[in-house]
């Protein structure tokens, strides 16, 4: 209310033109100073919002990816603690608009979507991706029971590093999510569902038809578990 | 008919069913309604008065008891007439299986419905089949079997507008008929908890008349599909 008060130069009566000038002017910068202020604190108080509202949401999650977000292979879902919040939202988007998890033979897929349907709008698909992006990464050991050749693997990454980079990193400016930290479980099954066209075969989808196309230079079970061995092996 | 001014009847037997829900309601509904006139009529017509102290009924006075025992009578002849039809409707649905049309697999997984229909060659299991998420298209008039299975828990497959429900048993092929009698668009659902997705697992039902049915096929066997999508090839329709 002061600042209000201030701008309007009523306090100032018999005061000359350019005290009043003056008044405006400092009236006018603590406004705006003001309202930079409350735009911070707002924002500050929106993102703990998110956060709480992502946290709120993750308790459906936890039914099936566990409460850490470390992913429970019988349900099958992967471990998603610490996966980029980026990826996270662009993947809970692409369920919830029935681009991914709506093939008949995506087992786990059919059981996400209709999940994915809890999250109402936008910004729940983004706060609960920003919350499980916050948690700290799990590392899922190992749980394959056939193991590959990393040597031939990492001849095999070669055409994966192009967009997931050397280190499996991953780029969000390609679309590629990190290798590294993924169960080697939900490896295998992604890379099987992409070449028979069960993930991204959605003609809206073009990462995963892109996919597709990437996975074509795995040509047998083999080369992918050796793919598979070649990212397990690189630094996490 | 009480059920189908709430709820279209769109199976053969859907009416059948319906009968034994009015039979029930009215066989139920007025032996109630009469209970509830005397309970509130003793209530109020003796209320405050002071009338006979309240009297103790050992159980064995035939005079007083008549009245606890003669209510028996027609529950038991109410009975015997529900068992007697619903019997007969039970067996029609659920134990004799008429000749099928044709077939459909329906595969309930943990949140959703898959369903496999037999494609322009009419056989299940061959390479024409259209595979379908949450979405099931069928013929009026056409009687039709449906395989169904569990890929995880426990569900079951409900159509309320053909009043049929049956359980999904994982490991078991539960195999059912029904004959659609009334073309449009309804829900299937499942209705057997099968865990925190179960509310989400609402799939539609789209019966056709023959011609639309024939269409739809036509139009979404993987053959034309691939013709579709690859006009420049010759893709064998048949």
């Amino acid at each position: 209310m002061s600042v209000v008060r201030m701008r309007s130069g009523r306090l100032t009566p018999g005061g000359n033109a350019r005290a009043g000038v003056t008044r405006t002017v400092v009236g006018l910068l603590a406004i705006a100073f003001g309202s930079l202020g409350l735009a911070t604190l707002a924002s500050a108080e929106g993102e703990a919002a998110s956060s709480a509202r992502g946290e709120q949401l993750f308790a459906l999650c936890t039914q099936c990816h566990g409460t850490a977000g470390e992913g429970n292979r019988d349900a099958l879902a992967p471990a998603i603690a610490g996966l980029p919040a980026w990826y996270l939202e662009a993947q809970l988007n692409k369920f919830r608009a029935g681009i991914r998890g709506l093939h008949a033979e995506d087992t786990g897929g059919l059981r996400m979507y209709p999940m994915s349907q809890w999250l109402r709008t936008d910004e729940d698909a983004k706060a609960v991706a920003g919350y499980v992006a916050s948690l700290p990464a799990t590392n899922p050991a190992p749980a394959l029971e056939a193991h590959g050749d990393a040597g031939r693997g990492a001849g095999y990454y070669a055409v994966c590093s192009a967009c997931h980079m050397p280190n499996g990193s991953g780029n969000q400016g390609m679309g590629a999510p990190p290798l590294v930290g993924m169960n080697d479980w939900y490896l295998l099954e992604s890379i099987r569902k992409y070449k028979a066209s069960i993930r991204g075969s959605n003609p809206r989808d073009n990462l995963g038809q892109a996919m597709i196309g990437m996975v074509a230079t795995l040509p047998s079970d083999e080369a992918i578990l050796d793919v598979i061995a070649h990212i397990q092996s690189l630094d996490k | 008919m009480i059920l189908e001014s709430l709820l279209p009847a769109a199976s053969s037997y859907a009416r059948d069913i319906g009968f034994l829900f009015d039979l029930i309601t009215l066989l139920v509904g007025v032996p109630f309604l009469i209970a509830c006139y005397l309970f509130f009529a003793f209530i109020f017509r003796f209320a405050a008065k002071k009338v006979d102290k309240a009297m103790y009924i050992t159980g064995y006075e035939h005079e007083y008891m008549k009245w606890i025992h003669r209510a028996h009578v027609p529950i038991l002849v109410f009975d015997v007439i529900i068992v007697i039809f619903a019997v007969n409707v039970w067996y029609n649905v659920k134990q004799n299986l008429p000749e099928a049309e044709s077939t459909v697999r329906v595969i309930a997984q943990q949140w959703a419905w898959t369903f496999v229909h037999p494609g322009p060659d009419n056989t299940l299991d061959t390479a024409d089949d259209i595979t379908t998420v949450n979405e099931l298209h069928v013929a009026k008039d056409t009687l039709y079997h449906y395989k169904l299975e569990s890929k995880d828990v426990l569900h079951n497959f409900s159509v309320p507008v053909f009043r049929l429900k049956q359980d999904a048993i994982p490991g078991r092929v539960i195999t059912g008929w029904f004959e659609p009698t009334l073309a449009g668009e309804y829900d299937i659902q499942c209705a057997e908890i099968c865990g925190i997705g179960h509310g989400l697992m609402p799939a539609r039902i789209h019966i056709e008349t023959p011609s639309q049915h024939a269409a739809w096929v036509a139009e979404n066997s993987p053959f034309s599909l691939a013709k579709a999508s690859a006009p420049e090839l010759e893709v064998a329709e048949r």
